[in-house]
This record gives C-alpha cells, sequence and structure tokens, in this order.
C-alpha cells in the first residue's frame, strides 16, 4: 500500500476512534456554513442574465435612459362575448384603468379608455380620453370608439386586436431596484387586481404578461424547481441506495451526508451573497447527486469488506484507504468542471457553478469524516458474502473488446466523426417566453397574448436627428415615416409604434379632420407647433417622453414581432440595421435593441465565453490525470475518453432534438468533470494492473473491468438519473442541461467500456511490438499517432462550427493582403497630428519605411524628425505572422539600441491614439475572422468583416472592418475594447492609386470615442521599390538615422 | 583621419547622390544645481548654473546608407573651471556596403543592456564632469568594421587615441580633500595617450533573446591615483584586458538582464564583476496608456571596497513611468542599497516632460546618503543636489 492511500487510512483510525467527535464537529462546520441559508435572496431581473459589460445591455440600458423604461405589466382582457366595445367592458376598463395607477412602482397606463384621442372642434385641438363616461355610452357610440380605436396605429395590434375580442393595459413600471421583493409584489398585486375584477364582472377573463410578469416567472420558476426537483431527488435516492446498499442504516448515514452537504453549500450560497435564479436553483439537485456518488464507493467498498469477515472497524479503514484518492479526485476534477462555469458571461451560471462546487467539496469532506464516523457509531449487521458475480462476465465482455479492438476503434471514431457533422445542424433558439414551460401561468397568457393580441419580442430604434428639436424637420419626419412603413411591410412585423403617426393624426385634426390631410406637416414650424399644442393638452404621465427624447431631437420607433425565433429576429435586425444605412442620414444610423436581442445574443456569446472555460478545465483535468497518473501516456490517452462523450451527446442531440438554448454553452464544462470520473477510476485499475501486478494488456483490461465495472455503472446511472430529474424542471434552460449532461454521461459509460480498452489494447499492443520488432513498431507507432491525432482534428475541425462567413471573412482579410502583395518595399513621410478634447493642436513629424517580406510579416523602421527632442529616435519592427514581434528602440543621445518588449502592443504610440498594435503590420494570421455583410453604397460595393486579435495582449476584443470590394482596400475600421465597447474608429481617406498598381491613403483618421481624442496620420511622398533591401533594416542600420 | 573625412565628402559629391538629406539641429540647454549643504573641501558653494550647447550636423545619402556626423560639445560652468569644457562628441562617416559596415572617425559606441551601471561598456571614456552617473560619453576617436551575417554581427574596432576621464577643479564638486590634476598624468604603457587600443565584439539575437560577447585590449578607462603632493593627485591609467557578457531575454513583459566582465589589468588582480537584474513593465495600465517599471538589479564587484565604482555589492531598486501622453512625461526613480548593512546608499531621481516642439524641462536629484567611510561615494558625502534645466532643441 503505497503512501497516498495512507491518507485515508490514517483518517479513517482517527475517525474510528473518535466517532463523536468527529460528527460533532462535521455536523457544525455544515451548519455553520449552513446558517447562511437564512440569507439566500432571489433574483428575479432578467438583466441578471447579462454581465455588467454586455454590449447588448449596455445598449439597450442607455435607450431606456432616454427613454421611459420598458418594464411593464400587460393586463389583457377578453370579454367572453369577444366584443370589447360593449357598455358592461368599457365600464371594466375604465375602472381597471384607474385602478391600475395603484399598482406599486406603475408610472403610466395605457389602454383603451384613456388613449389620447385628439380632434378639431373649429381652429381648436381637443385632446381628451377616448372614452369618457362609459355608463352614458350609445351603441352608436361605441361603433364610433371602435371605428376610432381600429384605425389609430398606435392602438391596433398593440391594445386592441382587430376582431375587437381582446384588450389590454399596458402598465409601465419604474422599479426602484432597492429590494428583490419589488416585482413578486406588483406581481402580486396585479393578480388580486385581476382576481377582484374577475369576481366583479364575471364576463371578463383577465391574463397578466409583459417583463414584469416575466421577471416574476424567473422567481416562479426558481421556486418551483427548489420545491419540486428536491423532493422527487431524494426520493429517487431512497430508492437507488435501497436497491444497491441493501441496508437501511447505509441509507441513513448516506442521507445525512448528503443533506448536510446540500445545506452547506447553499448557505455558502447565502454567505457569499450569492442570488436564486432558475440556473442556480438546480444547485441542490446538482449537489445531491454528486454527493451521492462519494458515499456510494465507500459504503459498497465497506459493506464489501464486511462481506467477506472483515471487522467493521477495520472494513473502515481498508474502504478509506482504497477510496480516499480516487473519491478526493474525483471531486476535485468535477469541481473544476463546475468552476470553470465562471468563464460563461452570464451571472446565474457562475451561481450554479460557484455553489455545487462549494456543496461538492463539502460532500467530499463529509464522505470522508461524517459518514465513516456514522458506521462505526450504526448497529450493522454483517452482510451476506456478496459474491462478485459479474466477473465471468466482464471478463467476457473485455475479452471481445480486446479482440475486436480495431472494430470497436474504428466504429467509435467514426461514429464520433459522423456525429461531430452534425454538432452544426442545431438550431440556437433563445426565445425568452419558451424558457418557462407551461406549468407556468407567465408562458401560458404570453402564449395567448401572441395568439390573440400582439407580439412580445420587440425592437427598439433610437432615430437621431442631428440637431435639438429636430424632430420637427419635415425630412427628418418623412425618413423616419419611410422607415416606420417599410418595417410594416416586413415578415413577421405586427405592430410599429411612431411618431409620425401622431403627427399625421395631429396635421389632419388641424385641417378639420380632413381625411386627405392624415399626412405629415409640410412645414417645421408647423410641426413645432402641433407636437407643442398636443403636449400641453396631455394628462401627467400620458407625455411623450417614451417615445421622443428631451432634447426633442430623436425619437424611438418600435417594431414588435409575432412569435419568432431567434434567428429570425437576428435576421431582420441585420436587415433593418442595414436599411437604415443604406437609405438614411448617418444620424440615424443606429443599431437595434430590446431585451429579445440581449436574449438573441446570448447562446453565441456564451458559447464564446465558455469555449475558454471549458478547454482551461479540460486542460487543468488532463493536468491531474496526468499527475495521478503518474503517466504522461495514459494522461494524453484519457484526453480521447474524456472528449468523445461530449461530441456524441451533442450530435445525438442535434440529430433527435435540434433545437436548444444556451443551457447547451455550459454542458460541456459540467460534465467534463463528472465523465472524467470514469476515466479515472478505469485507468487507474489499469495501470496499477499493469504496474505492480506486472499482467499483460489483455489481463489488466479484464483485472479493471472485474475490479470497477460494476461500480462505474453504478456510479454513472445513478448521476444520469439525478442530472434526468432537471428534465422535471419547469425551467426549459434546465431540462435542456439535465437532459444532455444525462445523455453525456451513458455515453461516457460506454465509451470507457469499449473505445478506451480497445485503445489501451491498440497502443499497448503496438509498444509490444516495437520491442519485438523495432522498426516495424516505430512506424506502427508513428502511423498509429498520426492517424489518432488526424481523426481528433477532424472530429474538432468538425465540431467546431466553422461556419462558410468565417471563411468568407477570412477570404476579405486574404484578399487585402493579397492585393497588398508584391510592393516589395516603400517609404513615406508621416505627420502625425494629434488634437485632445479642447481641440489643442500638437505634431510629430518621422519617416516610415516598409520591407515586404515574404511568408512572414513585413519589416519597419520609423524615425521621428519632429518634436526635436526625440529627432533621431527610431524604431525597428520585425513583424511576425505567428507569435510576438521583434522590436528595437534606438536613443541618439546615448547610441543605444534597446530591445524592447512587443507585449505592449496595447500602450499609445507616442502619445497618440494610435496603439503600436494599429501601426504594426496587419497580418492575415493575427486575426481570426468572421464576415459580417456585404455593404453597397451607390458608388462602392464592399464587405463588412470582423476580426479577433488572436495575441491576448492586444487591447481589443473584435474590430470591425469596412472593406472596399473593388480594389480591397481597408476604409474604415471599428475598435471594441476590453470590455467590448467601442473604443476608436479609423477612418482611411483619400485612396490613391499609385504606379505599381498599389492604392494608399493620404490620411489615416483615428478618433478615440471615450476620450473625445483623435489622432491624424498625414501621409506624403510615397515611394515604392526603392533601392532598399533586407541590410537597410538591421540594429546598425538604426544607428545611422537621425 | 581628416583625409579620409574630405574624401568621403569628396565621394558624396560624385556618387548619384538619390534620398541625399541635410540636417542641422541640436540642442541649447541651461541647468542649475542646487547643494544643499557646504562641500567639505572648501568648495562650498550652493548654486551651480550651467550653460549647454550641442548642435548637430548631418549629412546622409545613398538612402541613409552613407552618413557623415558633425557634434561638437561646449559646457560653460559659472563655478568650475575644469568642469567648462569643450568635446567633439561626434565627426564621423559611416559607410553601410553591403554586409560591411565600417565607421571612421570620432565616433561613440554604446554596449550593454542594464541600466544602473553600464558595465561591459567600454570604448568611450566618462565625461565625469558632466554628470557623475557615467550616462554622459567623451567622443572617442576609431575606426571600426562591421561585418554582418546570418549568425550575428562580428565588429572590430581600432582606437588609435585615448581619452582622459575628465575630473572637477578645486572649485567644483565631486572631489576628495585632494584636487585631481590631470596635466601629471602618467601612462603605464609607453605609447602613452597614443596606444592603440583594440576590441572585439560579436552580437546577435535569438527570438526573445539578445547576446553580445566583447573582447577588449588597451588603456584600462577607469584610472588608478597617485599622490604628487599634500594637494593634488595624478590618475594612473593601466594596459588590461577585459572579456564581458550582456544578454537580455524577453519574457512577457519581464526583461532579464545580464551584464559580466572578467578584467585582468595591471596595479590589481584579475577580477569579475556583473549587474544582473530585472525590469518588469505593466504596460498600459488600464487602457490609459500608463506604463509602469520595476526594475532591481544587483551590482556586485569581486574587488569589494578596492572598486573604482561607487558600487561593490548593491542591489538598485528602481521605477521608470512613463505616461506615455503628448508631452511625454516620464519620471525615473531609484535607489541603491548597501547588501552588507541594509543601508541605502544614493538616491536618484529624474522627471522630465516636454512643454512644446521645441522645450522640455527636465529636473534631477542625486542624493547621497551617509555613505560608509569605506564607500567610494564617502568623498562626495556632502554633494546631493537638485538639478533643474531647460533645454531648447532646433
Amino acid at each position: 500500500m503505497n503512501k497516498r492511500e495512507n491518507y485515508g487510512a490514517r483518517l479513517a483510525k482517527i475517525v474510528i476512534s473518535n466517532p463523536l467527535k468527529t460528527i460533532f464537529f462535521s455536523i457544525l462546520l455544515a451548519l455553520s456554513l449552513g446558517s447562511g441559508v437564512t440569507k439566500i435572496t432571489m433574483n428575479s431581473d432578467y438583466r441578471y442574465f447579462f454581465g455588467e459589460d454586455n454590449p447588448q445591455r449596455l445598449a439597450f440600458e442607455k435607450l431606456q435612459n432616454v427613454y421611459a423604461k420598458d418594464d411593464g405589466l400587460l393586463i389583457v382582457l377578453s370579454p367572453k362575448d369577444k366584443n370589447v366595445f360593449t357598455k358592461k367592458t368599457m365600464i371594466a376598463l375604465k375602472e381597471i384603468t384607474e385602478r391600475s395607477w395603484k399598482i406599486p412602482f406603475s408610472t403610466r397606463v395605457d389602454s383603451l379608455t384613456n388613449f389620447q384621442h385628439t380632434k378639431a372642434i373649429e381652429d381648436d385641438l381637443i385632446v381628451a380620453d377616448l372614452v369618457k363616461d362609459p355608463k352614458s355610452l350609445t351603441q352608436t357610440e361605441l361603433q364610433e370608439i371602435q371605428k376610432i380605436a381600429l384605425a389609430e396605429p398606435l392602438l391596433a395590434n398593440r391594445i386592441i386586436n382587430p376582431d375587437s375580442s381582446v384588450t389590454a393595459l399596458n402598465i409601465k413600471l419604474s422599479f426602484p431596484g432597492n429590494s428583490p421583493e419589488e416585482v413578486p409584489s406588483v406581481a402580486k398585486y396585479a393578480r388580486e387586481l385581476t382576481a377582484e375584477f374577475e369576481e366583479k364582472y364575471p364576463h371578463l377573463e383577465f391574463r397578466l404578461s409583459g417583463l414584469a410578469m416575466m421577471n416574476n416567472a424567473f422567481n416562479e420558476a426558481a421556486m418551483n424547481d427548489m420545491s419540486t426537483l428536491t423532493p422527487i431527488m431524494y426520493a429517487v435516492i431512497l430508492l437507488i441506495m435501497a436497491v444497491l446498499l441493501k441496508s437501511g442504516m447505509a441509507v441513513l448515514a448516506t442521507l445525512n451526508v448528503i443533506f448536510f452537504s446540500v445545506v452547506a453549500g447553499m448557505g455558502a450560497a447565502g454567505l457569499f451573497g450569492i442570488p436564486i435564479t432558475p440556473p442556480s436553483s438546480i444547485a441542490p439537485t446538482v449537489i445531491l447527486t454528486l454527493a451521492i456518488a462519494d458515499s456510494i464507493h465507500i459504503l459498497k467498498s465497506i459493506l464489501y469488506s464486511m462481506s467477506l469477515g472483515h471487522s467493521k472497524k477495520d472494513s473502515i479503514i481498508e474502504a478509506m484507504a482504497a477510496n480516499f484518492t480516487p473519491v478526493f479526485l474525483t471531486s476535485f476534477t468535477t469541481a473544476i468542471g463546475f468552476l470553470s462555469l465562471n468563464f460563461s458571461d452570464t451571472p446565474p451560471f457562475h451561481d450554479l457553478g460557484n455553489i455545487t462546487a462549494m456543496g461538492v467539496t463539502m460532500a467530499f469532506v463529509l464522505s470522508v469524516t461524517l459518514l465513516p464516523a456514522l458506521v462505526t457509531l450504526m448497529p450493522f449487521r454483517q452482510p451476506k458474502k456478496i459474491v462478485k458475480s459479474g466477473s465471468p462476465f466482464a471478463v467476457k465482455f473485455a475479452d471481445w473488446i480486446v479482440d475486436h479492438k480495431k472494430g470497436v476503434l474504428f466504429t467509435t471514431l467514426f461514429t464520433t466523426v459522423f456525429l461531430a457533422v452534425q454538432i452544426p445542424k442545431i438550431q440556437l433558439n433563445d426565445q425568452f417566453v419558451n424558457y418557462f414551460d407551461k406549468s407556468i401561468e407567465f408562458r401560458n397568457h404570453t402564449d395567448y397574448v401572441m395568439e390573440n393580441l400582439t407580439g412580445i419580442y420587440q425592437l427598439n430604434y433610437d432615430l437621431g436627428s442631428g440637431e435639438s428639436g429636430g424632430i420637427s424637420n419635415p425630412a427628418y419626419l418623412s425618413k423616419v415615416e419611410e422607415f416606420s412603413n417599410w418595417l410594416r411591410a416586413q415578415p413577421h412585423v405586427i405592430h410599429v409604434s411612431t411618431v409620425t403617426d401622431i403627427f399625421k393624426r395631429l396635421n389632419k385634426n388641424m385641417h378639420a379632420d380632413r381625411e386627405e390631410f392624415y399626412s405629415l406637416p409640410t412645414s417645421r414650424e408647423l410641426a413645432a407647433q402641433y407636437l407643442l399644442l398636443y403636449e400641453m393638452s396631455l394628462p401627467y404621465g400620458l407625455d411623450l417622453n417614451n417615445q421622443i427624447n428631451v432634447d426633442k431631437d430623436s425619437t424611438r420607433v418600435i417594431a414588435t414581432f409575432s412569435n419568432v425565433e431567434t434567428k429570425d429576429l437576428l435576421s431582420s435586425n441585420t436587415k433593418i440595421e442595414q436599411w437604415l444605412r443604406d437609405n438614411a442620414p448617418a444620424t440615424m444610423h443606429t443599431l437595434g435593441s430590446s431585451p429579445a436581442i440581449m436574449f438573441s445574443y446570448i447562446t453565441e456569446r456564451n458559447v464564446k465565453a465558455m469555449a475558454w472555460g471549458t478547454l482551461l478545465a479540460f486542460l487543468l483535468i488532463t493536468g491531474v490525470l496526468i499527475v495521478s497518473l503518474r503517466s504522461f501516456k495514459y494522461g494524453l490517452i484519457s484526453l480521447l475518453p474524456n472528449i468523445i462523450p461530449a461530441i456524441l451527446a451533442f450530435g445525438i442531440w442535434s440529430l433527435v432534438v435540434g433545437t436548444a438554448g444556451f443551457a447547451i454553452a455550459i454542458v460541456s464544462s459540467v460534465t467534463i468533470g463528472i465523465v472524467v470520473d470514469d476515466t479515472v477510476h478505469f485507468l487507474s485499475k489499469y495501470v496499477r494492473a499493469r504496474r505492480e501486478k506486472g499482467l499483460s494488456t489483455k489481463e489488466a483490461i479484464e483485472y479493471s473491468f472485474s475490479t470497477v465495472g460494476s461500480a462505474l455503472i453504478v456510479t454513472s446511472v445513478v448521476l444520469s438519473i439525478g442530472f434526468s430529474i432537471l428534465m422535471f424542471s419547469a425551467f426549459k434552460m434546465n431540462v435542456t442541461l439535465g437532459a444532455l449532461s444525462a445523455l453525456t454521461i451513458i455515453v461516457a459509460l460506454i465509451a470507457d467500456f469499449t473505445f478506451l480498452p480497445a485503445l489501451l489494447a491498440v497502443v499497448d499492443e503496438k509498444e509490444k511490438e516495437k520491442s519485438n520488432i523495432k522498426n516495424k513498431g516505430d512506424k506502427m507507432k508513428l502511423k498509429n499517432a498520426v492517424a489518432s491525432i488526424a481523426i481528433v482534428a477532424l472530429a474538432f475541425g468538425l465540431g467546431s462550427t466553422v461556419k462558410a462567413e468565417e471563411n468568407k471573412g477570412l477570404w476579405v482579410a486574404t484578399q487585402i493582403d493579397i492585393t497588398n502583395e508584391g510592393f516589395v518595399n516603400q517609404t513615406a513621410n508621416v505627420k502625425m497630428v494629434l488634437l485632445n478634447k479642447q481641440g489643442q493642436k500638437s505634431t510629430r513629424q518621422m519617416k516610415i519605411k516598409t520591407l515586404e517580406v515574404k511568408e512572414d510579416g513585413d519589416k519597419s523602421l520609423t524615425i521621428f524628425k519632429t518634436p526635436r527632442d526625440v529627432k533621431g529616435t527610431s524604431f525597428l519592427s520585425f513583424s511576425h505572422a505567428v507569435g510576438s514581434d521583434d522590436q528595437w528602440l534606438y536613443l541618439p543621445a546615448l547610441k543605444r539600441v534597446k530591445r524592447i518588449s512587443s507585449n505592449n502592443k496595447s500602450g499609445p504610440f507616442m502619445g497618440s491614439e494610435f496603439a503600436y498594435e494599429d501601426i504594426s503590420s496587419q497580418e492575415v494570421e493575427k486575426y481570426s475572422y468572421e464576415y459580417i455583410s456585404t455593404e453597397s453604397k451607390v458608388s462602392v460595393k464592399g464587405h463588412i468583416i470582423e476580426r479577433y486579435p488572436v495575441d491576448k495582449n492586444s487591447g481589443y476584443t473584435k474590430q470591425i472592418v469596412w472593406v472596399n470590394e473593388e480594389n480591397w482596400t481597408i476604409q474604415k475600421i471599428e475598435f471594441y475594447d476590453r470590455k467590448e465597447s467601442l473604443l476608436k474608429t479609423l477612418n482611411y481617406i483619400g485612396y490613391k492609386k499609385y504606379q505599381n498598381g498599389k492604392w494608399r491613403p493620404d490620411e489615416m483618421h483615428m478618433k478615440n470615442h471615450q476620450t473625445g481624442k483623435s489622432t491624424s496620420l498625414v501621409w506624403n511622398d510615397y515611394k515604392f521599390n526603392q533601392d532598399i533591401s533586407d541590410r537597410d533594416f538591421n540594429k546598425n542600420s538604426l544607428k545611422r538615422l537621425r | 583621419m581628416k583625409k579620409l573625412i574630405a574624401l568621403s565628402f569628396l565621394s558624396l559629391m560624385t556618387s548619384q547622390t538619390i534620398a541625399q538629406e541635410f540636417t542641422f539641429s541640436g540642442v541649447a540647454k541651461g541647468e542649475v544645481r542646487y547643494f544643499p549643504e557646504e562641500g567639505k573641501y572648501g568648495n562650498t558653494e550652493k548654486l551651480q548654473p550651467s550653460f549647454v550647447i550641442e548642435p548637430q550636423a548631418m549629412y546622409s545619402w545613398d538612402n541613409d546608407r552613407q552618413v557623415t556626423t558633425v557634434i561638437p560639445y561646449l559646457r560653460v560652468d559659472e563655478q568650475d573651471n575644469e568642469r567648462t569644457h569643450f568635446d567633439l562628441r561626434e565627426m564621423s562617416y559611416v559607410g553601410a556596403f553591403n554586409n560591411i559596415e565600417t565607421r571612421i572617425g570620432v565616433s561613440k559606441v554604446f554596449w550593454g543592456v542594464t541600466e544602473s551601471y553600464h558595465l561591459v561598456d567600454v570604448i568611450n571614456q566618462s565625461d565625469f564632469v558632466d554628470n557623475i552617473d557615467g550616462e554622459d560619453k567623451l567622443g572617442q576617436p576609431m575606426v571600426n568594421l562591421s561585418y554582418l551575417t546570418d549568425y550575428g554581427t562580428f565588429t572590430g574596432f581600432a582606437l588609435p587615441y585615448f581619452r582622459e576621464r575628465t575630473f572637477s577643479g578645486s572649485e567644483g564638486r565631486f572631489r576628495g580633500p585632494l584636487v585631481v590634476n590631470t596635466d601629471k598624468v602618467q601612462y603605464m604603457h609607453v605609447d602613452g595617450q597614443n596606444h592603440t587600443d583594440y576590441a572585439l565584439r560579436w552580437s546577435h539575437y535569438f527570438g526573445d533573446f539578445e547576446l553580445g560577447l566583447s573582447y577588449f585590449n588597451g588603456t584600462n578607462r577607469d584610472p588608478f591615483f597617485k599622490a604628487i603632493s599634500s594637494t593634488e593627485i595624478a590618475p594612473i591609467y593601466t594596459q588590461m584586458e577585459q572579456y564581458s557578457i550582456d544578454s537580455q531575454y524577453i519574457y512577457e513583459n519581464w526583461l532579464l538582464k545580464t551584464e559580466m566582465i572578467v578584467r585582468d589589468s595591471q596595479l590589481e588582480q584579475r577580477f569579475f564583476s556583473t549587474v544582473t537584474g530585472f525590469e518588469y513593465t505593466f504596460s498600459n495600465i488600464k487602457q490609459t496608456g500608463l506604463d509602469v517599471g520595476v526594475l532591481a538589479e544587483w551590482l556586485y564587484d569581486e574587488r569589494g571596497t578596492k572598486t573604482q565604482t561607487p558600487f561593490y555589492d548593491h542591489t538598485f531598486i528602481g521605477t521608470r513611468i512613463a505616461l506615455n501622453d503628448v508631452k511625454s512625461t516620464e519620471i525615473l526613480a531609484g535607489m541603491f542599497v548597501n547588501n552588507h548593512d541594509m543601508s541605502l546608499t544614493s538616491y536618484r531621481i529624474e522627471a522630465e516632460r516636454r512643454i512644446n516642439e521645441n522645450w522640455k524641462w527636465e529636473v534631477n536629484a542625486n542624493i547621497i546618503h551617509e555613505p560608509a567611510p569605506v564607500s567610494g561615494l564617502y568623498l562626495y558625502e556632502k554633494d546631493s543636489y537638485i538639478e533643474a534645466s531647460i533645454s531648447f532643441y532646433w
């Protein structure tokens, strides 16, 4: 028995001799952490799903700061007689409209009755409620109101449906955000209100929707999960353990361990102030699942040892000695997997990861302290002698695998490749309404709203006019109208809210309600006057601030969509943004924003963010395996059975289900730590058999099967059942997560039982051959290695969703590069003009020589001429396509050439807005690319690509590059900083074609949006193909320059 | 030598002069040093104003492959007659022909990588009266030939004339009780000042690793002294051989540097000396452009207190703060710690900032703090100073 196993034995001895103390202190520890349970809070703001610096969230919050907040509550009324325009419904509507002002935090109520209807009486503009006194309404008046409402673009399809069978009240809320109770209190009030009205007006049905109700649904889904999933889990556990352990006392001991693990994990969440959201609400279930696996491993060993006739104490020591390290390792790797969720872009996932990691750690601690202590004290009867009946079958199975190793290997690899190809076909869909299943009221009511009244997915466009009061400008208004009309013609768009409709109505009113004047005012003065008149007549709370900003220089157009899938919403958004760029002045170029947009990007952002997290977890775990197996070879072999299950599971998912939400981003991280357990157990037994027992490959595989085979099946089944229970969640993301994780775990078990032994047989037998016929062995081994690398690379290549668009982005970048190839060398005099925010100017002059280097980055020399104190200072750079650049700085006063680090590439170049990386050679390999769109203006046809710097020292996360297709020149680059917000824009001005056929700009203008500073590089005296060569670009040549 | 220069001017006219360029520039600087304490040896003035002019004429042609440069230097000092001096910093022709580069005339050559002390930099004599930090050098007549290959640059130097170190006069600071009389200089070699020194150097880089190996044979740049009267001492210049290595490795934001020499000189035993350390740069902090570098260098000299330099087992700890702003604001600060008793021996602070296209100010402080009586710095105990200067560049 080696030293590490002795830790377990030593600890066991301590525990056995002090069982009461151990129980006391371990429970004390668990309870002291668990005391935090009382501090657990819920977070019900959908914004919490987005990091503080999520760009879509920032954009939407910016919009909300300009206009009113959109956190609305929708109260939907459906009269049973399918007609809204009846006297009794109008009475009810008027009453509930007035009562709705009393809903907590409400700032505005819009309904049919308080709609600010305008009409003209002679020269006066009369603004009044559409329904003033419902009790005195006659049938003709009701018909008149119906006619007005259905003709009013602001109401139709928003507040009233064309059939007049459903109407709604739209209540704007402004949450102060001080207490988590705000949202539930609104929901409670609204429910009580509607219940009261349902009783008072039995002919009406009420439904509740809107973002406020969605936030509340997050709350309820989380509560629901905690209150339904956990009991199911306990019931299942009891069943499993009763079957497996066949000992009531053992079940009781295990229940203690898992109960206190969960209490400690959740308590720690409370202590750290981690809020509960639907994703983190499944943490107790996950902890339960993982804790039970730990306990079962140890208990089964104890019971087995006792069945052989050993005393209980000896059995405990033996079981602890054998299981301490594996249980520690599996807990450790599981914790790593869950902690990697911190890379996600969605804070609730961080919470899930952190709570689970704490719970798993506690489960490990309790399994090796509380569990043996309880067993010591509890009366255990000696179990019947357990016969390892599985052995003959296990041996047969192992033999079959070894005999058919090549078949197994190729079947697995073929299946892997086949399924990997399917992965990109998974449709990502994050319609947030569908996050909730139909047991949640919000989902049902919202589905009803979308079917009968209006849409819930919206896009906001903030259209600026570029001048104060500019919204009255007829040219601007007609552009907004053109845009709104175009929007209305788009598929899926069911409602467009635009201020131009109000202007048109006012114009009509001011012309004695004549239909032919239902058009925009013809002059600016007229428009401004209408607006003033109208606004003065609006009652408190019904002003136009939700459509027009305070400066009256911009307005917001809201497009409401029917029940569209996120990909359609995104493509509509792209199309709309493009329309604005093509057809509207620059001030109106804007990006769509809304919660729907935020959720539409959530998967993409999470997949990107988690790719790193998963990779890191993977590397760490492989490292742990290499160390614990004390073998580099077997550590590397473990890579394959650890990766393949995720690929297989995703592939199967793609074929069977086909769509997924953003939960998909975290499945790999969640399962990696669990999947690896099978590999650890199998490989450690195998390695031990080979090393210590000196068995042959085949015998070692047989040994591994018969020793850990049944235990692995048991734990995998337990774990997959545990994760399957998440499918009972009311929150769809948890369903997906549970199902995919369970699938991955089962697939992993199969892979570890078939693929892993086959792989071991092939690799280790090849090695044996090598020692016999060395030459052949080497060749085979090489072939083997090449083949497996090729297959893994293939699987990865296919799995990593190489989209055609990405290739097109690369293609554009390559075109730029190819077009510029063959300039040989160039010199130019450059004037750098720096402007600060106050407009103060300073200049620098320099000379730049560039030498084209085939197959690598270019070499360049920059010599400063002014300011005079740095005259002669020069900068030599050898840029490299791959790896960091070589750079030297020459200081003429000391005649010193200093080699400098090129890591500081994000720093400013000579105090300018250009960073070192902006002026260095732009090699294709320095970025990865994605194609965004084709842009065609009147004169220029072009492409927009995004590129992402490969170097981690870059100051940018992405750059959007506008490329002219005719001459493949870069027109503009937008630089996004580490927080993914727009940092700088670089415009290339005045391209000219030189005699060698190359295009060069006269000026490069860099504007920093965050500081207001700008820098221009003005290029003069371009000369190409000069008599300069490699020998003019070295350290010595630096010293000759002044 | 003059012929050579004339020749080069001639060749300048005959060659097809593409991309030729003449520039005349330079700097004029007014500076004032303030010593808070009176000197120990009668040099009691606390204020030392000084004026420096250093114009520069440069003609380059053949795509900057051939260059002639003339840089005279004049300092006028109000206090110290010895500090008022003229020097020809540069009067040279440099020509690069294929893989060979030659440099003929009076010039300056820098070797090395470290910041606190330049150990291997041996070609030029220090202009000690300008500044005791050894950064200012006197022009050195030389002929050198570099051969650039794929295996690095090989350079050979012939140095036909020796430049004596400058020393403060009786009115100046930075001297001991005995004034150095440079007129009574002694040479160990019969050729005296006209001894021709030789040096060889190979330098190359391998990715992020820079390496230089040098050999020097000739007159020792560091003098020994001998008392010649009760008030004066005279410098003695010996012959020496020196082997040196300087290398630097860049690892992410780390620069690891080392300079090592072994010197075998007359009048002393062969010794080893090194300056080894690192510089770590926190670059572009919080995206503001601010760079903060942290340096630590160990200065070791096997001769111990018998060293000719002030430092023999000291640690230099310093920082370099560059704002990277439009005005190129920079602050350098450092201190030397004696490794034996952990006492702080010397502090330096330098700050500089551009005013506009042509003007720039600098402030330096050099504080010598309770040096041990055995230390070379003990003589300068009272010579801490603050210096402010303003420079005009054109």
